[in-house]
């Protein structure tokens, strides 16, 4: 593959090309005065689920945020995606990306397909509405918004001159039907957080940063006030707040890959 | 429920309006086939799906459900008797949504190259690459059917539809570059599955002939060449 190829997927779905090697993910240690018998149990018990991920990943931060809201323990893996490692490839062949959820070894893939599963599994605290009509409706908006709002977000950010301009039309466009979603609600999944809040988890931290990267403003208080309020929202609640990565290195990641694709760019014009 | 109450909005040729039409028979619903003129939309499809403004749009009541794949599984949840498109234990269902999507944003496009291809060497590469696809769908099938007929099982599921929704393109594929997509030597188990696929009750009637599928390739190709 050349660079252009394999830089042409490097945002697509899930792959971040620059994982930090500097972030270091250890569980916690058990409490002390815990018994070596529950410590082991502990052990097997979070050895059941393992999470492969990327710390700066939004694809993978949802996947982390909904096994906290379930409670359920999980050792995570941090992955080096310049080099993959033989557990992501074989968990994942098809498309060697993060990120996957092992659970008893059995690997699931896609983040929005992995929240489904950890839902359907683990089934205290639903993350999904119940009525089949809201459902569907839940999982338009987060295929939506995973294939316009994101890289339309991030094109945006990326794109210079009147090209720029057009991006951010078109991606200003599509966070209006968002603006639309939240009318009259505390959060996407109503009085709690569900599914599709998760699933658009990544606005108030990621599009943020990818904002300040891009300089330009695409979700402002003004255009959308009720999107912007329920960002302030989503981000207080403590476990979403505890799963975000650090804002700098998000920066530096998101400044790093724009310069690389921008000069990319330039080198094939 | 009256036939009034579920209606379809969708074209004949397309995969995408397929899914929904053999879930729905599945279940034994009645509904209402609407379809759309190409090369116009209707202003009930503008105004049930107005973010995409594409088929197929499935409209219960006064409900518009959008996206071929959600509407499978809103069917699936909403006539919920048997038989099941869904599979019950929760990794078969995240295995064949996977293979689902893989086969909407990797195969179909990988399919559509080939059409679009232009030279020699530009169609065989497209080939190989549609091909490699089947190959790993044809292992996907080994494992799910587990020696039985169907990606389901005994019946048709989730992942027989979704991939058997673009049969009937595949074919026409296979007859206008006079070659063998799904063959007994690289998909064997694709390959007998193809046929008892299109022949179950659930299917024959949505899935257009080869023949007539083909024309319609033509004229569609045709508009492509005139708005160039």
């Amino acid at each position: 593959m050349t660079a252009a190829e394999e830089n042409k997927d490097l945002y697509r779905g899930e792959q971040w090309f620059i994982a930090p090697d500097e972030i270091q993910r250890t569980p916690p240690p058990p409490p002390p005065g815990t018994s070596s018998v529950f410590v082991e149990a502990l052990n097997i018990a979070m050895g059941e689920v393992k999470v492969i991920g990327a710390y700066l990943s939004l694809f993978c931060t949802r996947i982390e945020w909904a096994l906290k809201l379930k409670g359920v323990e999980y050792e995570y893996i941090e992955e080096d995606l310049k080099n993959k490692s033989p557990i992501l490839i074989n968990s994942n062949p098809v498309h060697k990306k993060v990120p996957v959820l092992l659970h008893h070894d059995n690997p699931i893939v896609e983040s929005l397909l992995i929240l489904e599963y950890i839902d359907e599994v683990w089934k205290e605290k639903p993350l999904l509405p119940q009525d089949p009509y809201q459902k569907a409706i839940a999982r338009f908006w987060a295929k939506f918004a995973d294939e316009k709002c994101v890289w339309g977000a991030w094109g945006a950010c990326q794109a210079e001159g009147e090209e720029k301009e057009k991006a951010a039309e078109s991606a200003m466009e599509s966070f209006a039907f968002l603006e639309k979603q939240i009318e009259g609600k505390m959060f996407f999944g109503g009085e709690e957080i569900g599914y599709l809040d998760l699933a658009l988890g990544w606005i108030p931290h990621w599009l943020n940063v990818m904002e300040e990267v891009g300089d330009l403003k695409l979700v402002d208080a003004e255009k959308f006030p009720l999107l912007q309020e329920w960002t302030q929202r989503f981000i207080q609640v403590p476990i979403i707040k505890e799963c975000l990565p650090a804002r700098e290195k998000l920066v530096n990641y998101f400044t790093a890959s724009l310069s690389y694709t921008r000069s990319l760019k330039a080198s094939h014009q | 429920m009256a036939k009034s109450d579920v209606k379809v909005l969708g074209a004949w040729p397309s995969p995408f309006v397929m899914k929904p039409r053999i879930a729905l028979n599945i279940k034994s619903v009645e509904y209402e086939f609407l379809q759309e003129a190409l090369g116009s939309k209707s202003e009930l499809l503008l105004k049930s799906n107005p973010v995409h403004k594409k088929i197929p749009v499935l409209i219960h009541g006064d409900k518009p459900v959008c996206e071929s794949l959600i509407i499978v599984e809103y069917i699936d949840e909403t006539w919920s008797s048997a038989p099941s498109i869904l599979p019950s234990d929760p990794y078969d269902r995240a295995t064949a949504r996977f293979w689902a999507a893989y086969v909407d944003d990797k195969l179909f496009p990988s399919m559509k190259e080939i059409f679009i291809a232009e030279g020699v060497e530009a169609k065989k590469a497209a080939i190989q690459q549609l091909v490699d696809g089947l190959i790993l769908l044809e292992d996907a099938y080994v494992k799910c059917s587990k020696g039985k007929p169907f990606f389901g099982g005994n019946e048709i599921g989730y992942l027989d539809i979704a991939f058997g929704s673009y049969l009937g393109w595949l074919r026409v594929t296979e007859k206008f570059n006079e070659v063998k997509l799904l063959d007994e030597d690289k998909t064997p188990g694709l390959a007998k599955w193809a046929d008892i696929f299109c022949a179950d009750p659930a299917v024959k009637d949505v899935m257009p002939e080869t023949d007539k599928l083909a024309e319609y390739a033509k004229v569609l190709a045709k508009m492509r060449a005139a708005s160039k």
